[in-house]
């Protein structure tokens, strides 16, 4: 965790993924949590207290987050996280699965309700749960490949997405994945050109800025 | 608690501050009075770069809700860098927060693919959603804060702005006689 995290900031960050996974209904993968989580980690001052995230092979990750989705120490038995199978690239990719369990529902449940009551007057309440209501239903049903497509090619996320081992795969299909987010009405058809466009500019994708395969660590600015 | 706040990307505010647009910006202070305005860094950014000396002299920021803390444009990024506009998709988050707060009383964008993308994946905010022109006629004829006179001398603007050659709002020819009909329509409304 980031400097020196307490115990309830672990708390905290395992309550985030309660509310992620409740929010997202069924079975989410670990590249979906991650980058979900990424996002509110962006948008939310406190939640950028918790972890850190750095530019990694599937783009942006936390190693912290990582740790606590398979390691909860607070919030015990309600999600189960199921490894990669054998011989499966998706899984592999996707780094597995985590699904919330009829415990973390109840919980989930308990969580909702006491957080709207505090968002009444919390204004970092009210703000985490209005943020999941926003990008969970956006970017929970995307593919692997688009969610990664729209990440990567995001100009305000570059300096998390320079080091990716998947980048040339996931550009290589652009069209394909603009169809298909055309498709799922993700995206209106007349901004299928933009996004292209915006694919065929993002070079700090395939850029070599980082060679050394430690992780680099990002200090991103409170706002853009 | 309220409906009074009002979000929008800096297209609106530019338009009032602009010299070939409305170049008004006693009326644009009006509606600042009026309403709660909300905008985020972006936005602030957006209308200081063009008109900063305005901005400060006005003191703008004193009249509305600066969300400095949150990086609301980071929340739909992926979706919206350089498709929309910057300010238009943290507006679109604001927009959002302000009306699961239950505070929200206009989204008011004028831009057609964003307008779009909006109804399709965020249809809550459909009800909220108005174009600039609509936002003032109403700010008269719905909400009563702006006074008849007022608005038609605005929206007067906006439509000799075009006829000129700018581009208020985005709005072209082919929009003036949108224009014209919501000045028939402010027109028509009894009360000053």
């Amino acid at each position: 965790m980031v400097g020196n995290f307490s115990e309830e900031d672990i708390e905290t960050v395992e309550y985030l993924i309660l509310l992620l996974l409740g929010k997202a209904g069924g079975r989410v993968s670990v590249l979906h949590l991650q980058k979900m989580f990424f996002l509110l980690w962006r948008f939310h001052p406190e939640v950028r207290r918790l972890v850190q995230f750095v530019p990694h092979f599937k783009g942006p990750y936390s190693q912290d987050l990582q740790y606590v989705i398979r390691n909860p120490t607070y919030v015990i038995d309600c999600w189960n996280y199921t490894p990669p199978q054998k011989g499966s690239k998706v899984d592999r990719i996707v780094g597995g699965y985590v699904e919330i369990t009829p415990k973390g529902r109840e919980i989930y449940s308990l969580l909702l309700k006491g957080l709207t009551e505090k968002a009444k007057e919390d204004k970092d309440a009210l703000r985490i749960l209005s943020a999941l209501d926003l990008i969970v239903p956006l970017y929970s049903k995307l593919e692997w490949d688009e969610l990664l497509f729209l990440i990567y090619t995001d100009e305000t996320n570059k300096d998390f997405s320079t080091r990716s081992e998947l980048s040339k795969e996931v550009l290589a299909r652009a069209e394909s994945i603009v169809n298909r987010l055309v498709k799922k009405g993700v995206i209106t058809e007349d901004m299928k050109g933009a996004l292209l466009e915006r694919a065929k500019r993002s070079k700090w994708i395939t850029s070599s800025n980082h060679p050394s395969k430690d992780p680099i660590v990002i200090n991103v600015p409170g706002s853009t | 608690m309220n409906r009074e706040t009002v979000v929008s990307d800096s297209t609106f505010y530019i338009a009032f501050l602009k010299e070939e647009e409305i170049n008004d910006s006693q009326a644009l202070i009006r509606f600042l009075k009026s309403y709660r305005f909300s905008m985020g860094q972006v936005i602030r950014n957006e209308i200081r770069e063009r008109h900063a000396e305005l901005f400060d002299g006005l003191g703008i920021e004193d009249l509305v809700e600066i969300e400095e803390d949150y990086n609301y444009a980071a929340l739909l990024s992926p979706i919206g860098d350089r498709v929309f506009q910057k300010g238009e998709y943290e507006s679109m988050a604001i927009a959002f927060i302000k009306l699961y707060e239950g505070v929200l009383h206009s989204l008011v964008i004028d831009d057609n693919k964003a307008r779009k993308w909006l109804e399709k994946n965020l249809p809550q905010l459909f009800d909220y959603l108005k174009y600039s022109t609509r936002f003032i006629a109403n700010s008269c004829i719905v909400d009563g804060k702006v006074s008849k006179g007022e608005v038609l001398k605005i929206l007067q603007k906006i439509k000799q702005s075009i006829e000129r050659g700018a581009r208020p709002f985005n709005l072209t020819w082919k929009q003036l006689g949108k224009v014209e009909q919501l000045i028939r329509e402010v027109e028509e409304f009894g009360k000053d």
